[in-house]
């Protein structure tokens, strides 16, 4: 009889040992599906908090005043608008910075008052990075019109803003801020320098800082460091609330993963590793007596690692399906946000079907080293 | 066929009790049908084990058909147990999710399988295990279950046989239908150690060996029962 079918034989006997091992597996192998679509839709939740909480570094001309910069929310100096490609084609630049935006920023009278102006220019983000750009796109002749500039302008989806000659289409009118932004027009960065009668130049970089560096690297003095190397002619200044709350958001989902997998793969292996060594130990008699048959140690090792590996592999599949049955599910009452992204990963099934036969067989290889090194002769003397 | 030459093997048992076997030295011609008697402890099981070669002796040298058994490694000496010793045990020890006939071919390969499935089919009938060829051990009597194990042992004709209180849990019918099958095989040119703790298996004993406390007993070393003929 060949191993595969002794194996089918003994799994139909021990079925009570053989379904709570399959019950360990899928419950662990679900459990990491599971979780792995709720630690992708944390990140991806994380990344779009982030993305409404806006850019978190600001890299001005360095012989802007600090002090002018914050009492007026701009710096009254510009640098060339190429300084962005060069701090993008810094060799260690994306290891520090990412979401590199031009802007170009001036208070300018709008109708009969005073507004913001500003001009962004496209979001360079790392080479290959596959992140979404942050902020939004701004095609030229288009402005996006703040809550309370629009409602004094009158100013509707559609309509028009004229400014310095130019009609500018309102593409959109932004929900109430409650900042200074409400009082802002964003256009894109060449209407804001024509506008402005500022060619070829900008007044800051928008970022936001790499989550590598944590706080005891101090990141402050890294970016400056990194920003020192290509761009002499700026300076970094970090919204440390913001790039706090964002390192925060992103190491809480890490670190739940961090703990929960071990956890997951902890328990699945003792779990499957007793259930092997009672399977082993219930099998005593017959251990001995494939010893006395002229078994090798080789093929009866074989027997127990197989048993756990064909139990894995079916735990694989049903596993797979039942974490992505209830991920799908539930994920999307629990990131409401981006309840869109949930999807199944059928690279997640080859992952399955490739490890956890070979997680349970290792489960398994303490008790099956048991079996092999056990003295058949204690099983099988009547004397 | 089997020669013990100065064979020791002691080990704890409760504690400060000593069992094991203690200089024993013995020869058994091939075609022979041997007797090794003596009370619980004395160390039966473990000289049949040592001669099945899964029980290393602390010192002395045992060979099975001019070959020294623990010269071999571990894996040659399993091949050696599986085409030249046959066992039979008290308790059966049948693989109780494979049926009669499974059980019977049980360890051998799907091509072994083959080779001897017609001689496997012609000691089922022997047996008298025609009808229960697909039940399994749990449904089987006592007397069943030791015919299977018998049949297991003899499928590849192994030269050599040994049984431990192969009746110890048979009624004295299916008892005297076991002996009888191993002097049967025994006259088909086989040789036979059986260990026993009674005498039931006596008039079929062309040789009988004592031990106690782990020794042989001088007498065991010439005894020849006058009832059996080789």
């Amino acid at each position: 009889m060949s191993l595969i079918a002794l194996i089918l034989r003994e799994l139909r006997h021990h079925r009570l040992n053989a379904a709570l091992s399959l019950l360990g597996l899928v419950a662990a192998v679900a459990l990491l599906v599971i979780l792995r679509h709720m630690t992708t839709a944390a990140e991806r939740e994380t990344r779009r908090v982030v993305r409404d909480l806006g850019f978190n570094v600001r890299i001005i001309p360095r012989e802007t005043d600090p002090e002018q910069f914050f009492s007026t929310g701009y710096s009254h100096k510009t640098l060339p608008a190429d300084a962005v490609q060069r701090l993008a084609d810094g060799a260690q630049t994306f290891v520090s910075f990412n979401h590199l935006t031009a802007s170009l920023e001036r208070r300018i009278p709008i109708g009969d008052r005073d507004a913001l102006l500003t001009g962004l220019g496209p979001a360079v983000v790392g080479g290959t990075d596959k992140k979404q750009p942050m902020g939004f796109k701004i095609a030229p002749g288009k402005a996006h019109v703040g809550f309370l500039l629009a409602r004094r302008l009158g100013a509707k989806v559609g309509g028009t803003i004229p400014l310095k000659g130019r009609a500018l289409v309102v593409e959109k009118v932004l929900v109430e801020s409650g900042t200074d932004d409400d009082i802002r027009l964003f256009t894109s960065l060449a209407d804001a320098q024509a506008i402005l009668d500022l060619p070829g130049r900008i007044s800051e970089i928008k970022a936001i800082d790499c989550l590598c560096l944590t706080a005891d690297q101090d990141p402050l003095t890294q970016l400056r460091a990194a920003l020192a190397k290509v761009l002499p002619e700026g300076q970094v200044l970090q919204m440390r609330t913001m790039a706090d709350a964002r390192a925060k958001q992103r190491r809480s989902a890490e670190q739940f993963a961090g703990f929960a997998v071990p956890l997951v793969l902890g328990i699945g292996a003792a779990w499957v590793g007793i259930l092997a060594a009672l399977n082993v130990r219930e099998r005593r008699s017959e251990l001995g007596l494939w010893r006395a048959l002229g078994w090798s140690s080789g093929r009866i090792a074989l027997l127990y690692l197989g048993r756990a590996a064909l139990l894995g592999l079916l735990a694989a599949a049903g596993g797979y399906f039942i974490g992505n049955a209830i991920g799908l599910h539930y994920g999307p009452r629990l990131y409401p946000v981006t309840a869109g992204g949930f999807a199944p990963e059928p690279s997640l099934l080859l992952w399955a079907v490739i490890v956890t036969p070979t997680f349970a067989a290792l489960a398994a290889f303490l008790p099956a080293m048991v079996a092999v090194a056990r003295d058949p002769a204690e099983t099988l003397r009547a004397d | 066929m089997i020669t013990c030459d100065h064979v020791t093997r002691n080990f704890a048992t409760r504690p400060g009790g000593v069992a094991g076997l203690l200089d024993v030295s013995v020869h058994i011609d091939t075609g022979q049908f041997v007797v090794l008697h003596g009370p619980s402890g004395s160390g039966k099981s473990t000289l049949l084990l040592a001669i099945g070669g899964m029980l290393r002796p602390a010192s002395g040298t045992i060979s099975v058909g001019g070959t020294d058994l623990y010269s071999l490694s571990a894996a040659e000496r399993a091949r050696f147990r599986a085409t030249r010793i046959g066992f039979v045990f008290q308790l059966f020890h049948l693989v109780p999710y494979l049926t009669v006939r499974q059980n019977i071919l049980a360890g051998m390969t799907p091509s072994q399988a083959r080779e001897v499935a017609g001689r496997v089919d012609e000691l089922i009938s022997e047996l008298g295990l025609g009808e229960r060829r697909d039940a399994l051990p749990g449904t089987l009597s006592a007397g069943e279950r030791q015919r299977v194990a018998l049949a297991r042992a003899m499928a590849r004709k192994p030269p050599l046989i040994l049984a431990d209180e192969p009746t110890g849990n048979l009624d004295p019918v299916n008892a005297a239908l076991v002996f009888s099958h191993l002097d049967r095989y025994r006259k088909a040119g086989g040789t036979v150690l059986v260990v026993t703790h009674g005498n039931d298996a006596a008039p079929y004993a062309s040789r009988t060996l004592r031990l106690d406390a782990g020794r042989l007993a001088p007498q065991s070393l010439s005894s020849v029962s006058a009832s059996a003929s080789p």
